[in-house]
């Protein structure tokens, strides 16, 4: 078994691969790829593609890759009825979530109007946009596919929780499922293979405005320009990462009733977790959890 | 694992504060607000975001004895939902609730207990082996840049 670890898009990457294979060009090429996309579309780095469009309010030409993240937060936005909304980056600012790092809230106004089409990407003056909750999974599933591509049949990616997994010679996988209440702690076990799992839960990126002394993290209801109260934890199993990073998102921002929507939108299996540890899963969520 | 909770609807009668939960096993109503000790256990089953944040102001108010009715409305994948609950107050205790379903509840209660299990039980957390901290699905790994920003700054932003 060999592995890679490195950081990139703000988190840590470790890759577990199976098979027999010389890892030199294949690990180069990994990180580069990771890097790549961690400076087109950071929203902290003044010099991405990203930056650029939020900076400029116009960008012409976009990718097809740029195009389809763009896409997807429209997609996303529609199936949760605007409470998913890439332009959430002016909320996170206001609140504190900014290049920075500043944790200082602050008041400015918020627009979402976003404009895309293949020539070229508008969004208006106050608009503000951060590709969170889509980004991550959409790289996993590419670096899933460029190790595919070396012939690579028995490997599992995991960026910061979020993962794709092939099998270890056709056994699946088993991952923990992290305690969205006491951190170094497992709700249970889950195994997979040829599958993707994700997670949303406001206990990691959280913070407390250095002025008032308000907590708040970094998921938003867009519809009300906040955070959502009750959900402890979101955790998605899906076919990959791109579809089970956006659903744990957005079925972390959503009401129950919203759930199943999401749920046959991005084909996923889930387990939502309440902040009184109550919680709900849908039918066919391989997760096994611990019993007292 | 029958009794599942689905949907919760926040109620403002007369300054108590409702929360109905409909499950596959009945429908429940807790009372977030209310005089003393009238709280059910009923609530320790209830996300708490349901429990609305602008609750009234804590007084040691007495209710008039009598009946009061409310409207609930929600929107559930099958469309606009509606409930109707009616509760009786005598010396500031609840002596009767009656929740009465309108519209579609019974089509919107199959459709959400198909989708959904498990709700009567509560998650247990057990310790992670340190070795398998790559093989954890949920947020440990994340966000480094942002926890290296916090730690500058721990005695403030964080816990």
């Amino acid at each position: 078994m060999k592995e890679i670890t490195f950081e990139a898009i703000g988190t840590h990457w470790h890759i577990e691969i199976y098979d027999q294979v010389d890892l030199k060009t294949i690990e180069k090429n990994i990180i580069d790829c990771c890097r790549e996309f961690e400076s087109n579309y950071s929203r902290f780095k003044e010099t991405s593609l990203l930056s650029k469009l939020n900076k400029e309010k116009t960008f012409l030409n976009p990718s097809s890759e740029f195009l389809e993240l763009l896409e997807l937060g429209s997609k996303a936005k529609e199936i949760t009825d605007g409470r998913f909304d890439i332009a959430v980056g002016t909320v996170l600012e206001n609140l504190g979530y900014d290049s920075k790092y500043s944790f200082t809230s602050k008041e400015s106004i918020v627009e979402k109007e976003v404009n895309v089409n293949s020539e070229q990407v508008t969004i208006s003056q106050n608009t503000r946009i951060d590709l969170g909750g889509i980004g991550k999974g959409f790289l996993i599933d590419k670096i899933a596919n460029l190790i595919k591509d070396y012939d690579i049949k028995y490997f599992f990616i995991n960026a910061g929780g979020d993962i794709y997994s092939t099998s270890n010679f056709d056994k699946p996988i088993e991952f923990s499922l992290e305690n969205p209440f006491v951190l170094d702690e497992a709700i249970g076990t889950i195994e997979i293979k040829d599958k993707a799992l994700a997670s949303s839960s406001s206990n990691r990126r959280s913070w407390k405005d250095i002025k008032t002394g308000k907590k708040f993290n970094h998921l938003i209801d867009m519809n009300k320009g906040e955070n959502v109260e009750n959900v402890a934890g979101i955790f998605v199993e899906g076919l990959n990462a791109t579809n089970a990073d956006i659903a744990s998102t957005c079925l972390f921002i959503s009401p129950i009733d919203a759930y199943r929507k999401i749920a046959d939108f991005y084909n996923i299996e889930f387990l939502a977790v309440f902040t009184d540890k109550s919680y709900i899963k849908s039918n066919n969520y391989s997760g096994k959890l611990f019993t007292n | 694992m029958e009794e599942e909770k689905k949907i919760s609807i926040p109620l403002l009668v007369g300054g108590l504060v409702l929360v109905i939960i409909i499950g596959a096993g009945g429908i429940f109503v807790a009372i977030s607000q209310t005089p003393k000790d009238v709280v059910d256990n009923t609530i320790s089953s209830t996300p708490p975001s349901t429990t609305p944040t602008s609750t009234p102001p804590q007084t040691t108010t007495s209710y008039k004895n009598g009946s009061y009715t409310a409207e609930g409305a929600y929107i559930s994948p099958e469309g606009h939902e509606q409930i109707k609950v009616q509760v009786t107050l005598t010396n500031d205790v609840i002596s009767s609730v009656t929740v009465i379903p309108e519209a579609t509840i019974s089509d919107s209660l199959r459709y959400q207990t198909k989708f959904a299990n498990g709700i009567s039980s509560f998650v247990v957390g057990k310790k992670i082996d340190a070795i398998s901290v790559s093989r954890v699905n949920g947020s440990s790994l994340t966000s480094t840049g942002f926890n290296a920003a916090i730690e500058k700054i721990k005695t403030q932003a964080q816990e």
